[in-house]
């Protein structure tokens, strides 16, 4: 499976298209709740908090803290084989919300609540959801 | 309290059966399905006419349509038929379904199957597949299984400080029960030391940690007590049954985005409504049979589900009390790991034999009440079976 091949798997849908037409125009939105408030991912029709469809797009700082990572020393997709070492991490948004996507820093740094800030990164033409350390 | 499933107590898997496990099966799926549920039949003495009822799981269209097993057999009448589009959570819940159709009258006798070429056919770890979060997930390539448990794991070890080494002993623990194991596809020794010594897949998992794909099938009855005691193999008694998909699981089986806490699984959130239902606590059980598509599962749903406490699991294992000797024995098949990757169909099988008593070199000494689990993240099932007349 090529790179394009796996760009080919995404098909944004109707509760999605528009978080991807912000991160198209550089700017990250989080899904979040007008009912309860909560901040969630990915993008879906009802709060899966509190099943609200008061769901909209909020402005966030960037700004969070990494509740995760894995590095992947050997790629599943031959795509990606020129790309390793390379991690993903899971990061605390500050305002809420828990976003998932490529680091984008020095490995040997990677720790437990390591303050990032979100940097949107291209790939064949698609933008990649990426943090960097904030520090 | 709630009320006590009927069906628990009152039924119970007699035989199991399987095909040989390899990286290259030369036969259909549908070969596999069949041969193993046969087998299954003739371990329990039952003709292919008696069943009635067939439960399966598949995913991304791996395997049959489970009432293709009908026809392979020559053509019982089913009166109850599922096919679940589920993983690894599915093995424990199948088994249920099962129960409660006999439990319920609509069927006497229910095979329970999985059969998949998981090697040398489609392989569900590292296949990329569309699904609600598929567009999420590709881009940033975070693409495969082995990812989506590793950054569990990741946090379970910095919440309980279970260390790589411990990691080390439990795969190592595995490897000993594998080598008396004559189905395992792994069966070398692996010290913790060379352990250590291995690459990184994907940090914080060696090659070890993870199962090993495989092409194979394997296959349970499951029926009343009372016929069961009709059967050639004593049964195994379903005593607790419990399923969860607890709040923060997302929109399909790798929707980990919105899960609370990755140090917790399933196992966590249907532990209290699972030993209710069995009228037991985690203390009572003899051994475990513990799903392990990736090492770290195992000592994360030990400790969600109660054998030890939080941080507890590291000491326990390192200790040796998951060995054969050891207090309670653990995948006493060397687990997913070490037998190969039956998607957990194979731990519930493992359980079934060790309580009949007929697990040979590594059977355990005290055999009268197990637990075993499906699944390693969000949602999931689990089983407590005993021996008949404990």
């Amino acid at each position: 499976m090529s790179e394009t091949d796996l760009i080919d798997l995404v098909h944004p849908t109707l509760d999605t298209q528009w978080w991807w037409d912000a991160l198209s125009r550089g700017e990250l939105q989080v899904p979040a709740c007008k009912s309860c408030r909560s901040r969630f991912f990915p993008p879906q029709a009802f709060c899966p908090e509190c099943g609200s469809a008061d769901v909209y797009g909020a402005p966030t700082s960037g700004c969070g803290n990494v509740y995760s990572w894995v590095v992947i020393h050997r790629a599943f997709s031959p795509a990606l084989a020129d790309q390793v070492p390379y991690a993903i991490v899971a990061t605390d948004m500050e305002e809420g919300g828990r976003l998932i996507g490529r680091y984008l820093g020095d490995l040997h740094a990677l720790r437990d609540a390591l303050l990032v800030r979100v940097r949107i990164a291209q790939r064949s033409g698609i933008p990649v959801l990426g943090f960097e350390p904030a520090g | 309290m709630g009320k006590r499933p009927s069906f628990l107590g009152r039924t119970a898997i007699t035989g199991v059966g399987y095909t040989p496990l390899s990286r290259n099966s030369g036969m259909s799926v549908h070969e596999m399905a069949v041969t193993a549920c046969r087998a299954a039949l003739n371990d329990c003495g039952i003709s292919a006419q008696d069943v009635d009822g067939v439960v399966t799981y598949s995913l991304l269209n791996d395997s049959i349509y489970g009432q293709a097993v009908a026809a392979g057999l020559g053509g019982p009448e089913l009166k109850y038929s599922v096919d679940l589009s589920l993983g690894g959570q599915a093995p424990c819940a199948a088994v249920m379904m099962a129960a409660m159709a006999v439990d319920a009258g609509l069927a006497r006798n229910v095979l329970v199957f999985r059969a998949l070429n998981g090697r040398s056919g489609k392989r569900i770890g590292s296949t990329a597949y569309e699904s609600m979060t598929s567009e999420f997930r590709y881009p940033i390539g975070f693409d495969a299984y082995p990812q989506y448990i590793a950054i569990w794991a990741r946090r379970f070890m910095i919440e309980t400080g279970f260390t790589a080494r411990d990691l080390g002993h439990l795969v190592s623990i595995q490897r000993e029960y594998a080598a008396l194991n004559e189905r395992a596809v792994q069966r070398k020794l692996l010290t913790v030391d060379d352990y250590l010594e291995t690459p990184y897949i994907v940090d914080p998992f060696r090659k070890a940690d993870c199962t090993i794909e495989v092409d194979g099938a394997c296959a349970l009855l499951v029926t009343s007590v009372e016929e069961a005691r009709s059967h050639k193999q004593p049964a195994a008694v379903i005593q607790g049954g419990a399923w969860t998909t607890p709040k923060g699981s997302g929109l399909d089986h790798a929707d980990l985005f919105r899960w609370p806490d990755w140090s917790k699984n399933c196992h966590y959130y249907l532990r209290d409504r699972l030993w209710e239902s069995a009228g037991m606590s985690p203390k009572d059980i003899d051994f475990a049979e513990i799903y392990d598509c990736f090492s770290a599962v195992v000592p994360m749903t030990m400790e969600g589900i109660g054998i030890c406490p939080v941080g507890g699991a590291g000491e326990f294992i390192t200790s040796g009390e998951t060995k054969l000797d050891g207090s309670l024995p653990v995948n006493t098949h060397g687990g997913l790991l070490c037998e190969g990757y039956l998607h957990g169909m194979n731990t519930v099988t493992e359980a079934v034999m060790q309580i009949q008593g007929r697990s040979g070199a590594r059977q355990v000494r005290k055999h009268d009440r197990c637990l075993v689990t499906s699944a390693a993240m969000m949602d999931g099932s689990a089983l407590v079976l005993t021996r008949d007349g404990v």
